[in-house]
């Protein structure tokens, strides 16, 4: 009965992993699929996200508020990146990309510890957060249930602005085909702007998220970012629906691996990233054409 | 009014000149035509005039409007609509994405209902396929969806490439007549096509094309029944 209740809440924080791990690999993949870059940034706007959430949190004592400054703030420093860097490279070599992201990471990583310190910070749950709820084969703590709903619903959120909306329709046809997108009167660099945008904020919210869960610290950023390369390959680079699927599996992976033997965690996800490559060179959902 | 106007144009590809001072003209309401044999650079043509060469020089002009070096979206916005070459229709959108993909950009008074009923009225087997993904129908279907998505913009002109290539002939003969009719209800057209014949038959002027030089220029007629010039630029 004990082994089940731990399995139970394992299979549970795998969950949570992986739906963060979806959050990040979302706005990956949108940003490769849309913009062609592929965003070594991406971690670090996360630990941004983390830090101004606690810092905001626990200036106004409100976490809601946290979350809320953590998405703006990251939201405007994607804003700020695609403005003042990224947009001159979308004509220029992938390789000027990957080293101003990866530059551009480091500055960001730099300067939360130059605001707020070296050293990690604890992210005191919200009080509503700090129970647990009685799932009848186990419990499980209320905030953790929380993430679990809002990433849900932000996924859905998203699902329904990609699929219902004329910008996510547009965002969807610019991942296809930028040129005819272009000739069909919609100007792209806009588009680019918005999934910039929208990924840096996904990166933000998701950061602010698994603050209370994580400590806050530099690293947190590039602890996430490998295993989220990892889910965008095995889903398949461009698709939202390989993002869900692939984060699921390797939240699973590593958190249910550790359980079990403990350790193994990293490497069984890059080997079933392997497997999903000899199958599936281009991932579960990964499109034909993508990189002809 | 509004004509369009190309004069001595040049394109190029990285180090290759493939326009050599094209120059052409489509009168307001006209249906004209742009033919020559493969690789003569009906498609550089098109593509300069909507603005998607990576280099062009000369003066391209819509309703006294200069065309030269704006973007795509921005020409698409002044009234022009590109159907290009191979359809690129969207994939993983649905036929009636697509259609919207046309109005997007636009901003028009006319609602989607509206505009797409015009569509569907020339092309009424897309109505059927609406909640499915473009991608997955025929050539045919295709063709028509890439046709009416330009006309989601109410454009002036179509810039149309090559629209019954590898068509079956019934629908060869159907699209002329759609192409003849969306041109008497005031779009004026540049045809780009193999099949000379059609589109002399339905062209008010042609233009002769050949190694990106305008060869020859005249009334449909006047084409049609020039051997010399049907011998030495459109025979395969
Ligand atoms: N992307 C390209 N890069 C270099 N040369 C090209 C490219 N596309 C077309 N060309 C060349 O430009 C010339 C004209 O091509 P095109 O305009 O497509 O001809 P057409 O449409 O009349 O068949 C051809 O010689 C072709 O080889
Ligand atoms: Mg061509």
């Amino acid at each position: 009965m004990v082994a089940v209740e731990q399995l139970g809440v394992q299979i549970f924080n795998g969950l949570i992993l992986g739906l963060i791990f979806v959050l990040i690999a979302s706005g990956l993949s949108l940003i490769f699929g849309v913009l062609g870059v592929i965003n070594f940034a991406h971690g670090d706007l996360l630990v941004v996200g983390t830090y101004s959430a606690w810092a905001a949190s626990k200036a106004t004592g409100s976490f809601f508020l946290g979350v809320a400054v953590a998405t703006v703030v990251v939201a405007a420093i994607g804003l700020l990146i695609e403005r003042s860097m990224l947009q001159f490279t979308y004509t220029r070599s992938p390789i000027l990309q990957f080293l101003l992201t990866l530059g551009i990471a480091e500055i960001l990583r730099e300067g939360v510890q130059i605001i707020w310190g070296r050293q990690n910070k604890i992210f005191q749950l919200p009080d509503w957060g700090t129970g647990s709820v009685d799932l009848v084969l186990f419990s499980y703590p209320v905030y953790r249930l929380f993430v679990i709903a809002v990433t849900l619903i932000i996924l859905l959120g998203l699902y329904l602005f990609l699929n219902r909306t004329d910008i996510g329709i547009v965002i969807r046809a610019a991942s296809r085909d930028r040129d005819m997108t272009g000739a069909l009167g919609v100007n792209v660099e806009r588009v680019f702007i918005i999934v910039f945008v929208l990924g840096a904020a996904l990166a933000g919210i998701a950061g602010a998220l698994i603050g209370p869960i994580r400590s806050v610290s530099p690293t947190l950023g590039v602890d996430l970012l490998i295993p989220s390369f990892v889910v965008v390959i095995i889903g398949g680079l461009g698709s939202l629906r390989g993002s869900i699927i692939g984060g699921l599996i390797v939240g699973q992976i590593l958190v249910l691996s550790s359980f079990f033997f403990s350790g193994f965690g990293r490497v069984l996800v890059f080997a079933s990233m392997a497997v999903v490559l000899l199958l599936r060179p281009r991932g579960l959902y990964g499109r034909e054409g993508m990189f002809d | 009014m509004s004509r369009l106007e190309v004069a001595d144009l040049n394109a190029y590809y990285d180090e290759s000149h493939i326009l050599h001072g094209v120059s052409l003209t489509v009168e307001s309401d006209q249906l004209v035509t742009l033919i020559g044999r493969n690789g003569a650079g009906k498609t550089t043509t098109l593509n300069s005039i909507m603005g998607m060469m990576p280099r062009v020089d000369g003066q391209i002009t819509f309703a006294s409007t200069d065309l030269t070096g704006l973007e795509p979206y921005e020409i698409s916005r002044q009234g022009l609509s590109l159907v290009p070459e191979h359809r690129e229709i969207f994939p993983g959108l649905t036929v009636r994405e697509n259609l919207r993909m046309g109005l997007i950009g636009h901003e028009s008074e006319t609602k989607f209902e509206e505009l797409s009923e015009q569509v569907v009225d020339f092309f009424p087997r897309l109505e059927e396929r609406y909640d499915q993904e473009a991608t997955t129908m025929s050539g045919g279907e295709q063709q028509m969806l890439a046709i009416g998505r330009s006309l989601m913009s109410e454009p002036d002109v179509l810039l149309i490439d090559e629209p019954t290539e590898g068509l079956m002939p019934s629908l060869v003969e159907k699209l002329r007549d759609i192409l003849t009719e969306i041109n008497e209800r005031g779009i004026s057209m540049l045809l780009v096509e193999q099949n000379v014949d059609l589109a002399l038959d339905i062209s008010d002027y042609a233009y002769v094309i050949s190694e990106g030089v305008i060869e020859a220029e005249g009334t449909a007629t006047d084409i049609q029944e020039n051997e010399q010039i049907k011998e030495e630029y459109l025979k395969v």
